[in-house]
């Protein structure tokens, strides 16, 4: 039917309803627009990434400084946790000298008589801490002297002695010597001299030093 | 050139081409009766007709009268058009296109059988050109101030044909004021839609009338009665050669029976087409054929079987559900 009594305007609009060159030419434009849509879409993510990466900078940012004015507060202390840790090497170079002579008076047979037992620190190292140079000890020498009965029961007593001494003491230790000899009274009596080497920085949790708690780490 | 492309950019019909305007152009039609406080409308797939609408002027989104004017007052712009919702009740594609039959007021409309040779022009764009710029020129004693659209078509009243006739060929020359058609338009752009044509009734009533009725038998006389007053029309076999406007059927008739001597017809046959049934019908002659529910069967070959707003199919008989049904075909 011909379009009766529509006014020209309209007509003309309706001309890019049904005119193939402008649906084609609206098909083209809106096609094109349909392959921008990967491209904002990349863009509009980017804006929200890179926007999201500015709000974490800036609170991380906001922690950093929070940090560190409370960590100024906080230095005094660190500094008196600095001077006990500087401290750490002397307080680990020692001996339970306790645990020992215990540990000795529950390993000697009743053979033998201990007369003079010497602890003694050796291969010194020179340590520089704040408070000053010292000298901390690598070894700890050990001498156990005493007298053995001839007519004991048991003439390696003092080996005995010596062999369950050293399993005692922490890894690394060794006997240094072990000696017999004829003392003055030498009908009746032999007098035994034994010495070890022991670290200073190990366990001893073989002569009896039990760990009562979580080490901490202070 | 710019101005082309910017203008296309600006008002192009986006959503048009989204529905499936890029692919194509075989749209529904709405195809609306416009009375004077009275819308009917066939909906049409291209297949013919699905759908009619007796009661339209109740919807909040109706057309506006033949008069111009909207039937109710506008309380914001409803969620859904009228059209969207009349193409998914009758599962029809969104994109429609709108066709306006209209029961104009006598002062809106106005209808001539005249020649080129009579207009003095020599051809049917000069004469629509004149009747545009100067209608008192071309009709002589124009009484309107109010400016018309105007269109011509053959004697053949062929809807869809260009129009090249002789000069001394009779042409039907019909108008209705602008005012009527711009709010048509209007509404179907706020509607979405594009517009096919803005017909008056009794044109639209001729060209079916002249197309179904046997008048390439014998001469004829036609009168359309609408709410808003009576058209009459002498044909001669196929061709109209005489159209009028009277108040009444009986006038039209008195009219063309005066005429029917110096219009030199040969015993025509006389056709009433009713928009409804005249109360004056008992003082109608006997020979006159009533095109109504009773042998509309008989003229179009059979019932329209259409679906309703219910969602029933329900045959219609009424020739006005005939004539909408014919128009979306041509």
């Amino acid at each position: 039917m011909k379009p009766y009594l529509i006014s020209t305007e309209v007509l003309a609009s309706q001309v890019f309803r049904y005119h193939p060159a402008y649906r084609f030419a609206a098909f083209l434009l809106c096609a094109f627009l349909f392959g921008q849509i990967p491209f904002i879409v990349w863009i509009v993510y980017e804006r929200d990434s890179m926007a999201q990466g500015q709000e974490r900078a800036a609170q991380l940012a906001s922690d950093s400084q929070r940090i560190a004015s409370d960590r100024k507060a906080l230095a005094p202390t660190e500094k008196k946790l600095k001077r006990i840790q500087d401290l750490a090497p002397l307080l680990r170079a020692r001996l339970p000298i306790g645990a020992v002579l215990g540990k000795i008076e529950q390993l000697t047979p009743p053979d033998l008589t201990v007369a003079k037992i010497t602890i003694d620190a050796e291969a010194y190292q020179p340590l520089q801490i704040e408070s000053g140079l010292f000298h901390v000890p690598r070894q700890i020498r050990i001498a156990i002297e005493g007298e053995q009965p001839l007519k004991a029961g048991d003439p390696e007593a003092y080996s005995h002695l010596a062999q369950a001494l050293l399993r005692s003491l922490p890894p690394e230790s060794k006997i240094a010597e072990t000696t017999l000899e004829e003392g003055l009274d030498a009908e009746h009596y032999k007098t035994f001299r034994l010495i070890f080497i022991a670290p200073t920085n190990a366990n001893y949790f073989g002569l009896g030093v039990t760990k009562l708690a979580t080490q901490n780490t202070l | 050139m710019y101005n082309d492309i910017a203008t296309f950019l600006r008002e192009m019909p986006l959503r048009h081409y989204l529905a499936g305007g890029f692919w194509s152009t075989r749209e529904p039609t709405l195809a609306f009766f416009i009375g004077r406080d009275q819308i009917e409308a066939l909906a049409a797939s291209g297949r013919g007709g699905v759908g009619y609408e007796s009661s339209l002027e109740k919807d909040n989104d109706a057309p506006p009268f033949a008069g111009g004017q909207s039937n109710l007052a506008t309380t914001g712009k409803p969620s859904r058009t009228l059209s969207r919702k009349l193409t998914s009740r009758y599962r029809l594609r969104r994109n429609v296109k709108h066709l306006f039959i209209v029961d104009a007021d006598k002062k809106d409309q106005f209808f001539s059988v005249d020649t080129l040779e009579r207009l003095r022009q020599k051809s049917v764009t000069s004469a629509l050109e004149e009747m545009h710029e100067n209608p008192q020129q071309v009709f002589g004693n124009w009484p309107e101030s109010a400016p018309f659209r105007w269109a011509i078509v053959n004697k053949e009243l062929n809807l869809g044909h260009e129009t090249s006739p002789r000069i001394d060929e009779p042409l039907l020359t019909f108008g209705i004021a602008d005012e009527v058609c711009a709010s048509f338009e209007s509404w179907s752009q706020n509607q979405g839609a594009s517009v096919v044509a803005i017909l008056p009734l009794p044109v639209a009533v001729l060209a079916w009338a002249n197309h179904t009725l046997a008048t390439k038998d014998r001469d004829s006389l036609v009168v359309i009665a609408t709410n808003q007053g009576t058209v009459g029309a002498a044909f001669r076999r196929r061709s109209l050669i005489y159209i009028c406007q009277e108040e009444n059927v009986s006038d039209a008739f008195s009219v063309l029976d005066r005429e029917t001597d110096d219009l030199e017809l040969e015993d025509p046959v006389r056709y009433l087409w009713a928009l409804n049934v005249p109360e004056e019908r008992r003082s109608i002659p006997e020979e006159l054929v009533i095109i109504d529910e009773e042998n509309i069967q008989g003229i179009s070959g059979g019932s329209l079987a259409l679906q309703e707003g219910h969602g029933k199919k329900v045959k219609h008989d009424r020739p006005l559900v005939h004539l909408l049904h014919w128009l979306v075909n041509q």
